[in-house]
């Protein structure tokens, strides 16, 4: 039944490559209306869900101006709609947040005016919700949710498969204590997978964490939710399944029944299954190729959840056994993990280095961009824990077979088992901060042509290229804020007039689409525009094509810092 | 029995769930919008007549222009005229007299101009700056407002009806055809301009143009100004929004004046041309459509 939930998840198209995008708004961005508009229209490029989305409108003393919800337009299921009051000459400012299909908030501003003399532009400031899928409470639920899950699946695999023998070859020994633990970390799980949800969708929506009865009914409203009920759900049939194949194991018995094997296949089904979900609604399914990269990411977190799972239950293992049986316990587990481990390990670099491979366009990405340093972290984290295995594996694991350093090998074991745990635990939280951050787009392989870096903060900066001189001028340079830019064009110090200057955004540091505005001259060689390009904090790519009056177009590419 | 360990870390992962959900509200079920802040704009200050003031008589009207920041405006477009300085004009509620200077605010940016106010009644006070751009955010043009009352007995004037004709001190301006104007929309009014003689008539360049069209809309006083200048003149266009409209002057004694209204509406011409030295106000009455 859960590979049922998960196949019919994964025959849903995938969700859109990356957050809702703004590409249509009425009134346009700095119009000037002869006439008031009777709402405030905006259109992204996927469908984003009108209860999670906040517009705002207001005059320039901050009046709010809308008069009613915010609703879907019955004509176009992209466009959102709000009402506003019968507003009189001046200058209006949008504010606007929404959801993407992912469950990443994006949010923006622009500015309209109602005339026929409106004035000047006021200078707003732009409100910023900070509420994003990296809030450290959010990464702290992922992480819990992950933690719990994967140890729960690898407890039960140690329960079942590694350590089974041990009640026959060990005299007075059970794994009641391995069941048992099993069933808290089990019950754990079902808790923070809903809670992770609760904390998402009440941040998404900009609710309280505790307006359960108001957030729940959105838990389904995203691609993203949807995923996370399903993980839910196949987890549940997973523990059920698993609580079977537990109840009718006989480890007393080399063999195993019918039944016992029916409902073990089951519970691994159903491992399998909660364990393909993440990747299906998180970046491995929005990554081409989506089977691929989905596969890399099931492996990874089976490999990831045998090792956790394993290494906590040996401690439970250790903890539990009378003190006269625990070096006997282990020579009966160590071995058989040790096997398990070792193949985990393996499968976990090979994933994780074929995942980064194919979420990193270019290879500096690894230190440039947050998502990189993350891989980076997150790989120090796994290879400390390696290290430590592979002292467990060449130096206790033999150890304990040769009885004059049984017991040493064995304590020892326990110790750089128990910090291998803490390590494999603090990866897994890497892990969870890497699924909360967006990974760079193929455009962030261009940012090695860049003539120069500027940002944050308002830019005046002076590049060349083939005898121009071109001062680049963003100002604020604030996302979410209506920003100008500018071109001061000039050859031999006189300024350049009557060129064609085409100015196109591109956002490096997550897939989103291009813009593109023409500027005008505004002054001798002075080529403006004002748009609500910069969208979101962080790297944009900022290309000129200039085309002067008398001369070969050419191209200059500045990568901006825009800040919060 | 539940191990001591098993329950410590049973409560503090639970313990941790609850401090990581807790951390996302304050407990209430409404949604926590944006604080939205009041914006910060251009403005007039200092502003001086303060209260009603006498008609026929000159009085000195001066004023700052303050910027978002605060401080006032110095910096004001030299290089380009007619886009220089600032328009300061004058208009009565009724559409029935104009005065216009153009003026160089002094360097710690106050301008001070005496003007005669002819009879009792408001009169609409237009400031249309012309800001040097020092960056990006400068607006290229922006126009301030603010009302003047002049003491006595106010008789408003109804609007002429719109003719094609005006003859100002003997000079003949004739709107060629029956031109359709529509808002928003940039159009043209052909003027033919003949001397008290019956001859062509010569304009002269004045305050960076040959002709200064000057449009006010009867009952909400909606401005909108436009030039007419020589061929190849670079500074002429006027804007709304990101429509320009510019006029010239090809052949002695034609003004092809540019119209760009932003609302319907009966709309007062106020043609300002420099002719034989001296400024000569014609004024038309037009009708815009939507």
């Amino acid at each position: 039944m859960a590979v049922a939930v998960v196949a019919l998840a994964l025959l849903v198209p995938a969700a859109a490559s990356a957050h809702a995008y703004l590409i249509k708004t009425v009134p346009e961005a700095s119009v000037i209306l002869s006439r008031p508009p009777s709402s405030v229209q905006l259109t992204y490029d996927e469908a984003v869900e009108p209860r999670f989305a906040i517009i705002s409108v207001t005059d320039v003393d901050a009046h709010q101006e809308t008069t009613g919800p915010v609703t879907r337009s019955p004509s176009d299921p992209d466009t959102l709609v709000v009402p506003i009051k019968h507003i009189g000459q001046g200058w209006y400012l949008v504010y606007w947040r929404a959801i993407s299909v992912d469950g990443h908030p994006v949010q923006g501003a622009f500015t309209f005016a109602v005339g026929p003399d409106a004035g000047p532009a006021p200078q707003f400031t732009v409100p910023h919700i900070a509420g994003t899928a990296t809030s450290t409470p959010l990464v702290v639920a992922k992480w819990l949710a992950f933690l719990t899950v994967m140890t729960a699946i690898g407890l039960f695999v140690l329960r079942v498969v590694i350590a089974r023998p041990l009640v026959r070859r060990v005299s007075g020994t059970s794994l009641s204590r391995l069941t048992l633990a099993f069933a808290v970390v089990a019950a754990l799980g079902l808790i923070a997978i809903p809670a992770y949800l609760e904390e998402a969708v009440s941040i998404d929506s900009l609710r309280s964490f505790w307006s359960v009865t108001a957030v729940v009914p959105l838990w389904r409203l995203t691609a993203f939710g949807r995923g996370y009920v399903d993980v839910e759900l196949c987890f549940a049939l997973f523990v059920l399944a698993a609580a079977v194949a537990i109840w009718t194991d006989r480890p007393e018995r080399e063999g195993r029944s019918v039944a016992a094997l029916l409902a073990l296949s089951g519970a691994f089904g159903g491992a399998a299954a909660v364990l393909v979900l993440p990747g299906a609604v998180g970046h491995a399914g929005q990554t081409a190729p989506r089977g691929v990269a989905i596969l890399l990411d099931w492996l990874h977190l089976v490999s990831g959840s045998l090792w956790i799972g394993g290494l906590i239950g040996l401690l439970v293992v250790w903890a539990t056994l009378p003190a006269a049986r625990r070096v006997a316990g282990f020579a009966v587990c160590v071995p058989r993990f040790s096997n398990v481990a070792f193949v985990s390990v393996l499968i976990l670099l090979g994933t994780g280095v074929g995942a980064s491979v194919l979420h990193l366009p270019v290879l500096n990405a690894l230190w440039l961009t947050t998502y990189g340093k993350v891989i980076l972290i997150k790989a120090g984290i796994l290879l400390a824990a390696m290290l430590l295995a592979s002292v467990n594996l060449l130096k206790n694991k033999p150890g304990l077979s040769r009885p004059e350093v049984s017991e040493a090998s064995a304590r020892l074991l326990r110790t750089l088992v128990s910090i291998e745990a803490v390590l494999v635990a603090g990866a897994i939280l890497a892990a969870a901060v890497l699924s909360s951050v967006a990974p760079p787009p193929p455009a962030f392989a261009e940012e090695g042509s860049a003539i120069a870096r500027v940002g944050p903060g308002k830019v005046a900066s002076t590049v060349t290229r083939g005898g121009y001189k071109l001062q680049v001028l963003v100002d604020p340079n604030r996302a979410a804020a209506p920003d100008s830019f500018g071109l001061r064009l000039t050859r031999g110090g006189k300024p350049v007039s009557g060129a064609d200057v085409t100015l196109t955004f591109a956002m490096l540091d997550m897939q989103m689409p291009t813009q593109e505005y023409q500027l005008a001259e505004t002054a001798p060689g002075v080529y403006t525009r004002k748009a609500p390009a910069l969208v979101m904090v962080g790297h944009w790519g900022l290309s000129y094509t200039i085309t002067p009056k008398h001369g070969l177009p050419f191209t200059v590419l500045v990568v901006d810092r825009a800040g919060g | 029995m539940l191990h001591r360990g098993s329950l410590i870390v049973l409560v503090t992962i639970t313990a941790a769930a609850l401090l990581a959900g807790c951390g996302s509200g304050s407990g209430s079920t409404a949604t926590t919008g944006p604080t939205i802040f009041p914006g910060r704009v251009f403005g007039l200050s200092s502003f001086k007549p303060t209260g009603p003031v006498r008609a026929g008589r000159p009085t000195m009207v001066s004023f700052k222009i303050r910027t978002p920041s605060g401080k006032p405006l110095t910096a004001y477009r030299k290089c380009c005229a007619p886009h220089v300085g600032v328009f300061l004009l004058v208009i009565r509620s009724d559409d029935s007299h104009l005065t216009f200077d153009a003026l160089m605010p002094a360097a710690k940016g106050e301008v001070r101009q005496p003007v005669v106010f002819p009879t009792p009644g408001r009169y609409r006070v237009t400031v249309d700056a012309w800001p040097k751009v020092t960056n990006p955010n400068t607006p290229f043009n922006f126009q301030l407002f603010k009302w003047v009352t002049v003491q006595g007995h106010y008789h408003p004037q109804p609007l002429p009806p719109p003719r094609s004709t005006v003859v100002v001190d003997g000079y003949h301006f004739t709107i060629e055809g029956h031109p359709r104007l529509k808002a928003i929309e940039p159009s043209f009014l052909v003027i033919h301009a003949t001397d008290p003689d019956g001859r062509k008539a010569v304009f002269g360049t004045w305050r960076g143009a040959l002709a200064h069209a000057i449009f006010y809309r009867q009952g909400n006083l909606a401005y909108s100004h436009t030039h007419v200048c020589k061929p190849g003149a670079i500074y002429c266009f006027s804007a709304l929004g990101n429509i320009h409209v510019t006029g010239h002057s090809t052949a002695p004694g034609v003004l092809k004046v540019g119209v760009l209204l932003p609302e319907a509406g009966t709309w007062r011409l106020f043609l300002l041309t420099y002719l034989r030295d001296r400024v000569v106000t014609v004024p038309f009455t037009l009708h815009v459509s939507r």
